[in-house]
């Protein structure tokens, strides 16, 4: 590995963890959406350098699945269901955004403390850079946990599984294609019923926000 | 090994067969099917006990992550044969009897998953092939009882059985990893100089494992679930969780308990023994003043488990003394096969007499005797068996434990002594209460007149149901009289204790002879001499007065002798109840209304009495209760908001990353 690609890793590493806080900055959906599809972007990136680094077919064509996948079938079916509401925005969200921000620095260095031995798994310089995706997965979590609107709700679930898939990116460079191929179909899976769900709830009870939903029934 | 597996392969295509064969062959298909599984592991298991040599076989590819081994030795014999009999009895039974919800398609295939698990338990060589038939065999029975969901009833026994057989079957889970992760193996054989039972972890692997096992048994105060699921789930089910499934429990501490924590303290034996004396008296005498069919019969179960376990906590105090220990175990085997036997016999009976008669109430039976003569002739070979009368099944193996335990009495130290005295005691006074509950089940239900319509117009049919209770017969009667050879393959599982089967009983065919003592049972001499004496007072009737006097039966001044003369079920008990009510602490409502003229003259006496279980009043329903009102204080941390689940993961995420790091 040149400098060159160690340069790139870092970039897009970065890439992945500063567009997932981007994701608490912006309230507009189709914003949101749109973050999605370049964090996918970036994490095909990560992926493309490393097959590319260690001359690797099976993990360029996981490359090539990512991109497809997380760049482009997951937005696109999150798009249809925002296209139906357009304008739509995350009214208030649970925690304003420039706690939730103040939040996920936090996050970030616990990621970075705790995700240590993790960086010392592998003595590479992909290795050290594990930690970005731990604190990526905390942010999404973040994004899960704060957000009223089940789409946004469906974008930081989406942002958790591109933090774990970038710890697996840094660390093994890459697991074998059968299983990313399997976690990436379930997650479009959960993307297509979360969506179906939305749709129904909406047609059901007129309203999306989950705090409408306060009171479990059987 | 061929035939355990051509057994197990059987009883697959009997649940198969209960899955999806027509609605109309259902029934007999896996019936048959899982009689015939049962069958073939049983003479797998006489096999075994004939010749003395284990088979054992490893498997992999059949669970994933683990190996499945089975293993049968002696001791897993004699539970195989004992549990196979029943299942193959009950199985056979259930193609003359299921119908209804009982022929359901669930019903019938988890009737023969519950039959599959139940030959597989005793047959299992490690602990997880153990814990996973274990589990099977509780889920598919819960399942049973739930079958007939609509009745509340059924509903509240099948809550009652979920929390205890679950916390049951985590606590042998428990107590299993503790034990072989000292033992450095899976294996449910205990090494060679095993010393698992010492120390603090040991008496934790103990306190584990038994409280799972002994609450399989009934044992006070976990015997909860046993009164109610026993008489909800259907027939069939009921004589196999009865005959089969309590005696597990005792196979878990026999096998476990017993066999592999070697170096145990006294007291936790002692700890077993008191528990054991508490649940024979309790269950029986609550099967004394039961007045349900099934109820009693279940009662009793806790009462024939209960001196299971006494004899099992005395086999473990007293194991130092050459001879008594291994007497005491073959004594529980013996008294588990009898059990198994005659119990189910009983529930089956009992099926019959509802289905005929549409009632479980023995104070609305009596006078089956005319209608379902075959039953009642069967039912007495049973009762008799259950008594402890010579010649029954029950007694072989409660002479045998008696006699172990009067062995211990010369031989040991003052604590010894005092342990097999309180044993004692205790077996002397259960077994006169079930005599009680044994003479007013035959007596109040099936002779006498009816007092019931229902009792009234019941008849049976001969046919398969009545063939396989006559098989349990065939099988008390055996037992009881020719129990030598029996014994003799028992006595090589008495080695689970010691190591060997030193000082263990020995059995001809025609005696049963102790090692340490020179005592001997010949149950056959017995046989002959009663036969002698009955031929000579027929002959010697009929040599005397050959005139034949006709007078009326004296009927309290009364001419016509009617059904409301007699005892009923519950006046029958009423004196043993007034003696022990302070622990049964039964409600007695008795409500008198007078004449409008005098009231010297009453003209209406209602009396009812009803006995609730006193441990559960007292113990489990506060337990319950406290458990219910924490919830319901909890319940502001289950709001329902979607945010507030999800911060609960995060919160989680975050402690375990800092905790772990």
């Amino acid at each position: 590995m040149n400098g060159l690609d160690d340069g790139l890793l870092d970039l897009a590493s970065v890439a992945v963890l500063a567009l997932g806080v981007a994701a608490l900055w912006r309230r507009d959906v189709r914003a949101l959406i749109g973050l999605l599809r370049a964090q996918g972007v970036a994490l095909a990136l990560v992926a493309s350098v490393e097959a590319l680094s260690a001359h690797d077919v099976g993990l360029g064509a996981t490359a090539v699945l990512v991109l497809a996948l997380k760049a482009g079938a997951v937005p696109w079916v999150l798009g249809r269901v925002a296209a139906r509401d357009p304008g739509a925005r995350e009214g208030a969200p649970l925690i304003n955004v420039p706690s939730s921000l103040v939040l996920a620095a936090a996050l970030v260095g616990l990621a970075v403390v705790t995700g240590a031995p993790l960086a010392r798994l592998s003595s590479g310089h992909a290795a050290a850079l594990a930690p970005l995706g731990l604190a990526t997965a905390l942010v999404g979590y973040l994004v899960l946990v704060t957000r009223r609107r089940p789409l946004s709700q469906i974008v930081g679930l989406i942002i958790i599984d591109n933090g774990v898939a970038l710890v697996t990116f840094l660390l093994t460079s890459g697991v074998p294609l059968i299983i990313e191929l399997g976690g990436s179909l379930d997650v479009l899976l959960v993307v297509v019923v979360s969506a179906t769900l939305v749709g129904a709830m909406r047609a059901r009870i007129g309203a999306d926000e989950l705090d409408e939903l306060e009171e479990l029934r059987d | 090994m061929g035939l355990l597996l051509a057994g197990y392969a059987t009883g697959l295509a009997a649940v198969a067969g209960g899955a999806c064969a027509p609605r109309r062959a259902r029934v007999a298909v896996a019936g048959a099917l899982s009689a015939l599984a049962a069958v073939l592991v049983g003479v797998a298991g006489v096999r075994v006990l004939a010749g003395g040599v284990a088979v054992h076989g490893t498997f992999s590819g059949v669970l994933p992550f683990t190996t499945v081994r089975l293993r049968l030795d002696a001791l897993g014999a004699s539970f195989t044969t004992t549990v196979a009999l029943v299942v193959a009895a009950a199985s056979l039974f259930s193609i003359g009897y299921s119908r209804g919800p009982g022929a359901s398609r669930t019903a019938v295939a988890l009737q023969s998953l519950f039959a599959l698990a139940l030959i597989v338990v005793p047959v299992t060589g490690d602990v997880t092939t153990f814990l996973t038939a274990w589990e099977i065999m509780a889920l598919a029975s819960l399942a049973l009882v739930l079958i007939d969901h609509d009745r509340p009833a059924a509903r509240a026994a099948a809550l009652w059985y979920a929390v205890m057989t679950q916390a049951g079957a985590a606590a042998i889970t428990l107590g299993l990893l503790v034990t072989s992760g000292r033992a450095h193996s899976t294996s449910l054989l205990a090494p060679a100089s095993s010393h698992l039972g010492a120390g603090a972890l040991g008496a934790v692997a103990f306190g584990l494992t038994a409280a799972g096992f002994a609450s399989k048994a009934g044992a006070v105060p976990l015997h909860v679930w046993l009164p109610r699921a026993h008489p909800e789930a259907a027939t069939p089910v009921s004589a196999m969780m009865s005959g089969a499934m309590t005696a597990l429990g005792l196979y878990g501490l026999t096998r476990v308990d017993l066999g592999m924590l070697g170096g145990l303290a006294r007291g936790w034996w002692i700890g077993l023994l008191v528990v054991g004396a508490l649940s024979a008296l309790f269950g029986a005498l609550h099967a004394v003043t039961s007045t349900d069919l099934k109820r009693l019969l279940a009662y009793s179960t806790i009462d024939v488990m209960g001196v299971g376990l006494t004899a099992l906590g005395a086999a473990g105090a007293l194991r130092s003394l050459d001879g008594v220990a291994a007497t005491l175990v073959v004594g529980v085997l013996v008294l588990v096969a009898a059990h198994g036997a005659f119990k189910a016999l009983l529930f089956l009976a009992a099926g019959l007499v509802e289905r005929a008669s549409g009632t479980r109430d023995l104070d609305l039976l009596g006078g089956l005797a005319r209608g379902m003569g075959r039953t009642t002739a069967l039912v007495a070979v049973a009762v008799a068996s259950a008594t402890g009368v010579p010649l029954g099944a029950g007694f072989v193996g409660e002479w045998l434990v008696v006699e172990g335990l009067i062995g211990a009495l010369g031989r040991s130290d003052a604590g010894g002594v005092v342990i097999a005295l309180v044993a004692l005691v205790a077996i002397a006074l259960t077994s006169g209460l079930t005599a009680v509950a044994m003479v007013k089940l035959l007596g109040i239900g099936f002779l006498g007149r009816p007092r019931g319509e229902g009792a009234r117009g019941a008849s049976e049919r001969p046919g398969i149901t009545i063939f396989s209770l006559g098989l349990l017969a065939i099988a008390t009667v055996g037992l009881g009289t020719v129990p030598g050879p029996f014994v003799a393959a028992l006595s090589r599982a008495a080695g689970v204790v010691r190591g060997t089967p030193a000082g263990a009983p020995r059995g001809t065919v025609a005696s049963v002879s102790l090692g340490a003592a020179a005592t001997a049972l010949r149950p056959l001499a017995l046989v002959v001499g009663a036969a002698a004496l009955t031929a000579a007072i027929v002959v010697l009737a009929r040599l005397g007065s050959r005139t034949v006097r006709t007078a009326i039966a004296w009927a309290c001044g009364r001419a016509d002798l009617d059904a409301r003369m007699q005892y009923t079920a519950t006046s029958f008990a009423e004196p043993l109840q007034r003696v022990f009510a302070d622990v049964l602490r039964p409600d007695v409502d008795l409500v008198v209304s007078h004449e409008e003229e005098s009231r010297e003259v009453e003209r209406v006496l209602a009396y009812q009495s009803r006995v609730d279980d006193a441990v559960e009043r007292g113990l489990l329903r506060p337990v319950v209760r406290a458990v219910d009102a924490i919830g319901r204080r909890a319940r502001w941390i289950a709001s329902g908001s979607v945010h507030r689940h999800l911060a609960y993961g995060f919160a989680a995420l975050l402690v375990v990353l800092v905790v772990v790091r």
